[in-house]
């Protein structure tokens, strides 16, 4: 607020923002009446939280009253059983039972999308805004992105496993490393757009810092981007996680996975389909439905798509 | 233009540099020693000591990195610790199915893809435009491997029309080779064809905003005239794009692909050698496909020179 001489006028600072209680309120409504405008979105989430949910409910005690049985448990009596009301998805070569495994490799997806989702996240926005205001770090960190980025995602990702070796750490590290080129290339893109921004020269003119700059004036503005390609990240590290353990190179047998079950069914498909069957449906309809996410809140935060027909 | 393909064909050069040294730091990140880790479990120190001095893995690593460039240039890629066999013949012997599945494959892809993106964005928000959607959105969604797992099941362990696994070479039996590749080729297109309809479907839309489509339109000029005169003529250069990241799709998802029905090609030799943590095979295999990957995307760069006068300015 330029203040006068006479200093009589009233300083009211229109630029001023509400109190933080009535943002979040706006921003709580505002989100809820987009999602209820974007079935897509709705339905996306919807199985998420559910997944999320059957997750939790296995961590806790209250495991075996969603999950029936010991997810790892030998019944060889039970060997291939087809699927009945004792045994819901049926059981496998070793007497396990499937469902069970199932509902319990729900949290390893889960594990590994956030997982993947939040380590890409922090990298990629850190080095993308860093590269995006910085000549000299911009030249380095890109040739390297650039390298890692004339890999296709699962041979290096493959190629890392063998070096590294499979374990439930490793896996999300590598499906990681594979990702995070991608997303430092979008939040760099966006660096770049918005500092020629006016509103990022008056924040100069009137004295910000550079580091001010970046973190209060670029940094939020990333955020519908970054939350777009996170939401996709999520849905193909669970891809990738589950189609490492086909491979038999993922996720370790004694965590089950809905990757390493499919495996551990495929050479089972004339005597026992459902093995590999049922694991596929839930992930099928987990990617599915981060898929939606991603698709949807590109619809909801990119203005450019808005109001179209 | 000259100037144009001598820069894109120069920036390739850094690229294959990195690929090099990070295919070479490959034995070198392994925790332990990689010689250890090949040996398996049950080996003997010699076993051991006989595979470091196989790989070379005695030597000052200076030495081995410039021994590794040496061979690599002269073609040589190296000899698996498994089979004992070379990785030039063990490629040899597996290309043939890789080709057949991945040309194929993508053929399929993009004929089935464009014109689908291209009638999804015509008729956006339309119940055609819905369809082809949800058609793209499963394809992308469900798993390649738990599809073929599908396809196997009802097509050959249930109906029988096709063999439940292995590949006949187009040399031995031409309807055996059509037999065992038509459900992998198709899984192939499925997958392939949704990123193209997304991609095709997304760029089309974006022209169909532009100004002069409204000029087109503003002028009395028919459906598809605009269609096909200005929207297509304009949309073809970002819908070039989508062939290299189909190259992409192509080579990730032939390795899972070969895997549900074990066709011995590239892809399974893949995934096999790093079960194994064959490291020559792996190494070699990274080197090659990316090579490829790297190489398909310089014609798609370049292929924009042809299509797009802007860029030869």
């Amino acid at each position: 607020m330029i203040s006068g001489t006479e200093g009589t006028i009233a300083a009211v600072d229109i630029y001023e923002d509400p109190p933080l209680g009535v943002r979040l309120r706006k921003l709580v409504a505002t989100g809820w009446s987009t999602m209820l405008s974007n079935p897509n979105l709705l339905f996306g989430l919807t199985i998420i939280a559910f997944m999320v949910v059957i997750s939790i409910l296995t961590i806790l005690p209250t495991a075996t009253l969603v999950a029936r049985y010991d997810p790892t448990e030998l019944a060889l009596i039970d060997r291939v059983n087809a699927p009945s009301a004792e045994h819901w998805f049926g059981t496998d070569t070793l007497g396990r039972d499937v469902y069970s495994r199932t509902v319990h490799g729900t949290k390893t997806s889960l594990y590994v999308g956030g997982g993947v989702a939040i380590i890409v996240t922090v990298i990629g926005v850190t080095l993308g805004v860093v590269v995006g205001y910085n000549r000299v770090a911009d030249n380095i960190v890109m040739r390297f992105m650039d390298g890692m980025m004339s890999f296709p995602t699962l041979i290096l990702a493959l190629a890392l496993v063998a070096a590294l070796g499979s374990s439930l750490t490793n896996v999300i590290m590598i499906i990681a490393i594979v990702d995070t080129p991608v997303m430092t290339r979008v939040v760099r893109a966006v660096v770049l757009s918005l500092r020629e921004r006016t509103y990022v020269d008056a924040a100069r003119a009137s004295g910000a810092s550079t580091k001010r700059i970046l973190f209060f004036h670029i940094m939020p503005n990333t955020l519908a981007p970054v939350i777009i390609q996170a939401s996709i990240f999520f849905g193909g590290a669970i891809l990738t996680e589950a189609a490492l353990g086909f491979l038999g190179v993922g996720t370790p047998e004694f965590i089950p996975s809905w990757g390493n079950i499919i495996s551990s069914g495929r050479a089972f498909i004339r005597t026992a389909f459902w093995i590999a069957f049922f694991p596929g449906i839930f992930l099928a309809l987990t990617v599915f439905a981060a898929n939606l996410v991603g698709d949807g809140l590109r619809d909801v935060l990119d203005p450019r798509l808005r109001g179209e027909e | 233009m000259t100037a144009y393909i001598i820069k894109r064909v120069l920036a390739v050069i850094p690229i294959l540099i990195f690929v090099g040294v990070l295919t070479f730091s490959l034995v070198h990140i392994a925790p332990g020693d990689a010689a250890n880790i090949m040996a398996g479990d049950y080996a003997g120190p010699d076993d051991v000591k006989l595979i470091r001095k196989e790989l070379g893995l005695d030597k000052p690593i200076a030495t081995q990195f410039v021994e590794w460039v040496g061979r690599t240039l002269r073609g040589d890629l190296g000899r698996s610790i498994y089979s004992g066999k070379s990785v030039a013949e063990l490629v040899r012997t597996r290309v043939g199915p890789t080709i057949s599945l991945t040309v194929l494959g993508g053929l399929f892809a993009v004929l089935i893809g464009i014109p689908l993106g291209v009638f999804a964005a015509w008729k956006a928000g339309s119940r055609w435009d819905r369809v082809i959607q949800i058609f793209a959105a499963l394809g992308i969604s469900i798993p390649g491997f738990w599809l073929g797992f599908i396809m196997i099941l009802a097509f050959a362990v249930y109906l029988r029309w096709f063999p439940v696994i292995g590949y006949v070479s187009p040399a031995e039996s031409f309807t055996g080779w059509i037999r065992s590749i038509t459900l992998p080729v198709s899984l192939l297109a499925i997958s392939g064809s949704s990123i193209i309809i997304r991609m095709t479907r997304a760029s089309i839309l974006e022209v169909l905003r532009e100004d002069y489509i409204r000029t087109a339109r503003a002028k009395g000029l028919a459906n598809r005239a605009v269609l096909f005169r200005h929207a297509l003529r304009a949309g073809a250069i970002p819908i070039i794009t989508v062939i290299g990241a189909l190259a992409g799709g192509l080579i990730t998802g032939v390795v899972v692909t070969e895997t549900v029905f074990t066709i011995p090609g590239l892809g399974r030799l893949v995934a096999e050698t790093v079960k194994n943590r064959d490291f020559p095979v792996v190494q070699s295999m990274l080197m090659l496909l990316a090579s490829l990957y790297v190489f398909i995307n310089l014609m798609v760069d370049l292929a924009y020179v042809f299509f797009d006068p802007r860029v030869r300015l």
